[in-house]
């Protein structure tokens, strides 16, 4: 022992006197290609040694190298890494920034990985993405920023997070959205949670290979996280602040103005009088002038008498006009607004040798563009790392959020306080505010308007006055908690162990005030909803790497384990006591409580391997084997894999003389992984429902059991091309197969085995069916136009090519869902819908095919086995029969919901100190199902209802040369009578719904000014700049209203639409 | 030396840490149970916690049905109102001309609609439920008497549900005799694809649940604990009504003599004063309903109660038809439920105050600044108050103050709590007594039928001066009319007209009646499919066995 110890100390002190003797002293500056600053934190090292530096807070470096040393490398996040030959005691260096990326090192499933070495498809944004965007949900970043990627951000509400879809659809059932890993660990929070200011880098994983190893809920892709460290050998401090408007982005259906809308019910009621009451056109006539207003409006805010409006043709009479004092027609006004936006950032981070850490604060206050939605958000972080001596490494992430909101709790549907049903739907003659009878408003003692609170019209309700008296609030924690040890050992091992918890508490609080509402029946109502979230993960892994000669290896063996639950808790309270206060104990019955938990936990036990060969050509191969809770314990454990080769041609001595080939490098990927988000907490077991009757359990069915549930499977066949060319393009080509098996799938039984939810078609069962497919292409590409000097222009698009299909169904057959049809070799959004056959130009009739595998009108055949369709159903043009009536019609494919392709375009200018960006987002191709547009193309008799422009253009008379006999005597593109009678079948669902869903969205427009450095240098401050910027600045779709990005299957809302943000900041580095 | 130690350290850590990746979770780690239902394993495991299964049945028949139903579908209640009552001949919400097309029965063929698909999805949840019980009670631990109790309660529900169901979607019996296709005959859980059976097979099934349903109730010797809970006596009511649509009258009559043994026919003032919101003595079987398990403007109540705090109860008021009243002699106490002008009358109209009495005098209903024309709606203030006032001076709860007055608008279904909270009934002695009444009639008896009648509106105190001597159609015209008078608003009305194959004429206020013009129609037994809902699209779309 003593030997080996004087040993040791002889050998040191040798190598030390060995080092004094060679040695030479080396120092320079490290500058900024760009502006010519200095950098600190620059990483300097001798060429194949460790010896090595970083240059200090002057960008300023000086090392002992040894005498034979020929070769310093200069490294540093951002910028891109170079070789200087030593030539003499001084080399200064010009760094550049890393605009070819290939050599940027990403952040990867367990790990980093050089992205020349990755042989997945991913796609990654990091900090300075993020930085310049008002929003506060980061995931809204990746829209147009990765072709493959779908981002629906078009939710306006304060606070909430965008729908993504990774490269089309895996899944029948539920959830097609991707994985969130933050820092390494499986995230369930919101992300609108996190502050994207905290945020270095996303990286998408979009193929099976790079992301198998999160193989057990991987199949929709994965969105990895990782939030900022210290990076910089100085102290770093930033502020921001951000000052902005918030407001509606898209514009609403265009609708009639009192006086056409009058005229237009009229012919309704009147129409209603010959359909339903067998009048004839002048006693009809006559009808609906005496009782439209009475019957069906139900206010009069004309100056003539209820029956004193119309001539005999339905006209207004001369002289008939809104009383003056009407100005409060339009609920819009009093029901949004155009809100502020304020963000304000502060952090500090620092790095040495043996530790670094990253400290934020940052405060953002939204207000929604309707009138009560806000978010009030508080995000802190801290993130350290130690790293004491050469064996031991060990970090802690640690962040809390609290944010409290306002939110629309029924902004979706027909609900009565939706504040975008009120607003698009109010018919235009119902005023905000009572009136006296010459129009004027009816004043309060303090001489305010008062609104209308006791309209039967509006069932004594009045929406504006709810959304001020109610209250919809959600109060909101979210602490997040992180460790992790790495030890290394051995020679080349590495053990690191992860733990991770996360709690988030959640309370809504919904309050109904007793004057008006759903409060009014029961003096006054509250609802407070508690969830507590709790996630904790545990990962254990094992690394072990290695290089000879050429060779590179790593090899990973690892263990996870996660287990999520939450908790809910709920009362129900009714009868306030004191007018104000809006808590439990102020209410004087309880009327409800419920409370239950629910927990879901996986187990993963993972590999992986990856070699390459002298950088050039790489391969790896993973496995892991997955448990899910979700199933029953005999089949709950399912095992993934995948492997990927990726090759850099361009380090071919063939290739060197293309020098116009800067880099160029093909990969392959095939790999298998899960999904088990289809299956719900305890989709396999049959279960009863705990309900209460009479005070005693109730228990009845809602589950039916299905144990051979098991793992969703998704393969992906990836192939790509992607480099570099004439040193200002890049380019990637990807093409991709993905095809899901077993899908996890709600069958829907018939109705008569008992539903098992309240819904029409309620009788289901969780089944593994099918296979779908998703293949598709992706392009890419962006080139310098301009780089010369002061002046940088960039332009880039992307474009992606998906077709979804599915491949196999359980018998092949069909299976309905909704307004679509799951059929082999479709998609699974393809409409099936009753098929309008036009407007019969002689009567205005809706015509539709009729469905004659189920019904006849004249039966040829005597031993028929259809039905007869009773003749009041059926109309007869030349020859051919047609039916009125959509349970005699027949149903078709109608088109699919998906795009054909979709991208964006983007592109960036530099000159001097003046930066300026856009990025426009498109979809071209698809179909949207437009309800909304179908009740605005309708009157109804049961209440009267706002009514848009083009049922102007129905059908009133038969149009000149028109016969009965005409070829064209159906209309295809016609709009069928305006008739209260019959306006549920001439508007029942048929494909005359459908919308083109294409659109273009001018997403982001910056413009930011960089400080010169001499002035801010004077003020004693490192960097300043300013920044304009937009959201939303212009939606184009193919009709004025439409959202075309409400979901992805085709669907649309009465809800939110996208926000536009306006802002303008600041941004200081001290 | 402390090199030496800090790698055996290392090494220490390195083990330390394989284990702890070797060690993986222990084997239930997976393993995991919802708290907010429970399996059916569990359910079945006792014969107590099965029962909370049969009270499950009995909350599914009054509860909230939200998703693609929502406001207004709360389980029996829904069927009473929007199939028994609005489609009917004698119930009116003026005001509601909206929903003509449902009182007008135009949603018959209408398959996608949800007014078409509900009954389908309400009558197969209780019988999916009901079949799970029969099937796994067996095997419960527990008595075997508490066991056939409980069977034969899951088969009273199934029974009741078919009997509903074909009464719906299948054609009536007088012109069918049973032989097209009814409903779908699904008694276990397989899920697999059946046909339509016709009526007639359904209706052998409903009177085989039955029987068995009565041996095992009397096999028992068990009674249920609470009046919402089904037994015997639900049976033979059940199979009573079931009897009465399939024109059995022998059956019918027989079983709804053994129903309503033990119930006597409840008093004047529990008529009035418990609201049909707190049982009485006659009532063989109802929901529970209470403010803590409220639901909210969900309820029955809360469409059809005279003090129910909802819109849709303030607004759009109750009615009973004005014809029908128009026969009620001023002496039957149950005329005095419904607003009608002879409140103010003088009774007698052969003294000379007739003439000259307060309510012809003061308010005259044809004078347009009394009422609106158009809906019956009393717009004079001062009669407005003076109805409500009649209303607090005679009824137990409040006329809510919000809202519209109507003549003819009723004060017999109450509402104990806002917005419209009450139990619910479903089945009463005075309907054993008119189904007997219908079965002497129907069977030649005559004389029985009279007796019946008489027992129902005299002997009880209803209507002291009531005699019945009509016979021949006089007679079947008599029972329809107090069929119609004292089962109004309880869900009979339309089920009664189809059964009989009667006409449904509903006259306007213009024509002498109290119907809005919209829904003053007249509708012949074989118009809009025959009063036969078609198989709805949730059936048909899935099951390769129907059409």
């Amino acid at each position: 022992m003593k030997k080996l110890a004087l040993l040791i100390l002889c050998t040191l002190l040798i190598g030390v006197h060995f080092a004094n003797a060679q040695t030479k002293n080396i120092s320079g500056t490290v500058t900024s290609a760009e502006d010519g600053t200095s950098i600190p934190g620059v990483s300097v090292l001798v060429k194949g040694t460790t010896i090595g530096t970083i240059t200090n807070i002057d960008g300023h470096y000086e090392l002992q190298a040894p005498a034979d040393a020929e070769i310093l490398t200069f490294s540093f996040v951002g910028l891109k890494t170079i070789d200087v030959p030593i030539k003499g005691a001084v080399v200064n260096v010009s760094m550049e920034s890393d605009v070819l990326g290939l050599d940027e090192v990403v952040v990867v499933a367990y790990g980093t990985a050089k992205r020349e070495a990755i042989t997945g498809a991913i796609s990654s944004v990091d900090a300075k993405d993020i930085e310049t965007r008002n929003l506060s949900s980061a995931a809204s970043v990746l829209e147009g920023k990765s072709p493959g990627v779908q981002v629906n951000n078009t939710y306006g509400e304060p606070g909430n997070d965008p729908e993504i879809r990774i490269r089309g659809f895996t899944s029948v059932n539920g959830s097609n959205a991707p994985l969130y890993v933050v820092d390494g660990v499986a995230y369930t929070g919101r992300i609108s949670d996190l502050n994207p200011q905290d945020i270095e880098s996303m990286t998408v994983l979009k193929d099976a290979a790079s992301a198998a190893l999160y193989g057990n809920r991987a199949s929709n892709g994965v969105i990895i996280i990782t939030t900022k460290k210290g990076k910089s050998g100085n102290l770093n401090i930033n502020g921001s602040a951000n000052y902005g408007t918030f407001s509606r982005g898209i514009k609403e259906f265009d609708r009639m103005a009192p006086n056409e809308w009058m005229e237009t019910m009229w012919t309704g009621y009147k129409n209603f009088a010959v359909s339903s009451l067998d009048y004839n056109e002048v006693d009809a006539a006559a009808y609906s002038s005496e009782n439209v207003v009475a019957d069906v409006i139900k206010r009069n805010i004309y100056n003539k008498a209820n029956n004193a409006l119309y001539d005999s043709n339905g006209k207004l009479v001369s002289g008939a006009q809104v009383l003056s004092g009407y100005n409060d027609l339009d609920w819009s006004k009093y029901l949004e607004r155009t809100g502020t936006r304020q963000e304000y950032n502060f952090s500090a981070d620092a790095s040495t040798e043996k530790y670094n850490f990253y400290t934020s604060l940052g405060y953002l206050n939204e207000e929604g563009y309707t009138i009560t939605s806000n978010i009030e958000r508080f995000t802190g972080r801290m993130n350290a790392n130690y790293t004491p001596n050469k064996w031991f490494k060990s970090g802690i992430n640690l962040s809390a959020t609290t944010a409290s909101s306002n939110y629309a709790d029924n902004a979706t549907g027909t609900y009565y306080i939706n504040p975008f049903n009120a607003s698009r739907h109010m018919a235009p003659v119902y005023p905000v505010y009572l009136h006296n009878e010459d129009g004027s408003y009816q004043l309060d003692a303090n001489g305010n308007p008062q609104y209308d609170l006791t309209s039967t019209y509006l069932s004594n309700r009045h929406i504006v006055y709810e959304l001020e008296n109610d209250m919809n609030r959600n109060y909101r924690s979210n602490l997040k908690t992180q460790a992790f040890v790495t030890i290394s050992f051995l020679k080349d091992f590495d053990f690191t162990l992860r733990g991770d918890k996360s709690v988030v508490n959640s309370k809504y609080k919904n309050y109904n005030n007793p004057e008006v509402g759903d409060g009014a029946g029961s003096n006054g109502r509250l609802y407070n909803e508690y969830y507590l979230y709790d996630t904790f993960t545990l990962q254990q892994q094992l690394y072990w790497r290695k290089s000879f000669s050429a060779h590179n290896i790593d090899v990973l063996a690892g263990h996870e384990n996660y287990d999520y639950k939450y908790a809910y808790n709920y009362t129900a309270n009714t009868g306030i006591k004191v007018k104000g206060i809006i808590e439990n104990s102020n209410f004087s019955n309880m009327t409800s409580m419920d409370g239950y938990n629910v927990t879901y936990k996986t187990e993963s036990y993972l590999g992986r391997v990856r070699y390459n060969y002298d950088e050039k050509y790489f391969v790896d191969a993973s496995i892991r084997r997955d448990g899910s809770s979700r199933f029953d314990s005999s089949s709950r454990w399912g095992n993934f894999y995948s492997a990927g080769a990726s090759w850099s041609i361009s380090k071919e001595n063939f290739m060197k003389q293309l020098t116009w080939v800067n880099n160029m490098r093909f990969r392959a990927s095939y790999g298998e992984v899960g999904n088990d988000a289809g299956a719900g907490n305890y989709g396999y077991m049959a279960l009863y429902y705990i309900n209460q009757n009479g005070n005693e359990g109730a228990y009845y069915r809602n589950n039916l059991e299905n144990k051979d549930l098991k793992w969703e499977t998704t393969t992906t066949l990836d192939i790509a091309l992607e480099g570099r060319l004439f040193n200002r393009m890049n380019f990637s080509i990807d093409y991709f197969d993905k095809r899901s098996k077993d899908l996890l799938f709600d069958v829907v039984l018939p109705l008569s085995n008992g539903a098992t939810s309240d819904k029409a078609d309620g009788a289901t069962i969780t089944r593994n069916i099918g296979t779908l497919s998703n293949k598709g292409l992706e392009l890419a590409f962006d080139v310098d136009v301009i780089n010369k000097g002061d002046l940088t222009w960039n332009i880039g698009a992307d474009a992606t090519f998906l077709k979804n299909k599915l491949i196999k169904l359980p018998d092949h057959e069909d299976i309905l869902n909704g307004n679509y049809k799951y059929s082999e070799g479709k998609s699974i959004y393809e409409f099936w819908l009753y098929k309008f056959a036009g407007v019969d130009q002689m009567n205005g009739d809706a015509l539709l095919l009729i469905d004659d595998e189920k019904y006849y009108v004249e039966s040829t055949n005597p031993e028929e086995e259809r039905t007869a369709i009773d003749a009041d159903w059926v109309r007869e043009v030349n020859g051919n029969y047609y039916t009125i009536n959509t349970t005699y019609a027949k149903r078709d494919w109608s088109g699919s919901a998906l795009p054909d392709v979709y991208g964006s375009v983007n592109t960036g200018l530099t000159y001097k100190n003046f930066t300026f960006s856009a990025l426009v987002t498109y979809s071209i191709g698809g179909k949207l199902y437009d309800s909304s547009y179908r009740n605005l193309m309708s009157v109804s008799s049961s209440g009267a209802n706002a009514i848009h422009k083009d049922l102007a253009n129905a059908w009133s008379a038969v149009p000149a040369g028109v016969t009965e006999t005409s070829a064209n005597r159906i209309d295809p593109n016609g709009i069928p009578r305006v008739d209260m009678y019959y306006s549920t079948y001439f508007n029942d669902m048929s494909d005359r719904w459908l919308h083109d869903a294409s659109y273009l969205v001018i997403k982001n427009i910056n413009v930011s000014y960089n400080l010169p450095k001499k002035y801010v240098q004077k003020m004693d401050i490192s960097a300043l700049s300013v920044r304009l910027g937009v959201e939303n600045l212009a939606t184009f779709t193919a009709i004025q209203g439409l959202n075309p990005q409400y979901n992805f299957s085709g669907g649309s809302d009465r809800t939110f639409v996208t926000a536009r943000v306006f802002s303008l900041g600041v941004d200081i580095k001290l | 030396m402390k090199i030496k130690m800090k790698n055996y350290f290392k090494y220490f850590i390195g083990f330390l840490a394989f284990a702890a990746m070797m060690q993986s979770c222990t084997d239930n780690y997976l393993d995991t149970t919802p708290t907010s239902s429970a399996s059916t394993s569990t359910v079945f495991s006792t014969v107590e916690l099965a029962e909370g299964a049969i009270n499950g049945i009995n909350k599914l028949m009054v509860k909230q049905f939200g998703d693609d139903y929502g406001q207004g579908f709360n389980g029996e209640g829904t069927i009473k109102l929007y199939y028994g009552e609005y489609p009917g001949n004698n119930f009116s919400k003026p005001y509601m001309t909206g929903w003509s097309v449902i009182f007008n029965q135009e949603y018959h063929e209408q398959t996608s609609s949800r007014y078409n698909n509900y009954p389908w999805h309400y009558y197969y949840r209780l019988i999916s439920n009901a079949n799970m019980i029969i099937e796994n009670i067996d095997a419960a631990e527990g008595t075997e008497t508490r066991k056939q109790f409980v069977k034969a309660q899951a088969l009273t529900f199934r029974a009741h549900s078919y009997t509903m169901l074909i009464q719906l979607y299948a054609q009536r019996w007088k012109d069918t005799q049973g032989e097209t296709p009814g409903v779908v005959l699904r008694l276990s859980s397989d899920s697999e694809d059946l046909p339509l059976s016709t009526s007639k097979q359904v209706y052998e099934q409903i009177y085989k649940d039955l029987d068995d349903a009565i041996a095992l109730y009397k096999a028992s010797g068990e009674s249920r604990n609470n009046g919402y809970d089904p037994d015997i006596n639900v049976a033979y009511a059940i199979y009573a009504r079931a009897a009465l649509s399939r024109e059995d009258y022998a059956t019918a009559l027989s079983n709804a003599k053994l129903a309503r043994e033990g119930f006597d026919l409840m008093s004047n003032s529990d008529y009035v004063n418990s609201g049909f919101a707190d049982p009485t003595s006659e009532w063989i079987w109802y929901s529970y309903g209470a403010s803590d398990e409220t639901l909210y403007y969900y309820s029955y109540q809360a469409y059809i109660s005279y003090s129910a705090n909802s819109s849709a109860g303030r607004t759009y008021r109750s009615c009973i038809s004005k014809e029908l009243l128009d026969k009620i002699p001023a002496t039957d106490m149950r005329k005095d439920l419904f607003i009608h002008p002879g409140l103010w009358a003088d009774q007698d109209p052969n003294t000379p105050e007739y003439d000259n009495d307060y309510f012809s005098q003061n308010w005259d209903v044809t004078n347009p600044s009394n009422v609106n024309q158009s809906y019956d709606i009393v717009v004079n203030t001062t009669f407005a108050n003076e109805i409500r006032d009649y209303i607090a001076a005679n009824f137990p709860y409040e006329h809510s103050a919000n809202g519209y007055v109507y003549l003819y608008e009723h004060c017999k279904i109450g509402s104990f709590d806002a917005p419209g909270v009450g139990n619910t009934v479903h089945i009463r002695t005075s309907e054993m007594y008119l189904i007997e009444a219908e079965c002497y009639y129907r069977l030649s008896q005559e004389e029985n039928a009279q007796t019946a009648l008489v027992e129902l509106n005299a002997d009880s105190g209803r209507d002291p001066n009531y005699t019945c001597t009509k016979t021949g159609e006089d007679l079947f015209e008599e029972i329809v009319t107090y069929r119609g008078l004292e089962l109004w608003g309880e869900g009979f009305d339309w089920f009664d007209y189809k059964r009989w194959g009667k006409s449904i004429e509903r006259k306007s206020i213009a024509n002498g009646g109290n119907f809005h013009t919209n829904m003053a129609k007249t509708i012949g037994p074989s118009e809009f499919n025959a009063w036969t809902w078609k198989i709805p699209l949730a059936e048909s779309d899935y099951n390769s066995e129907v059409n």
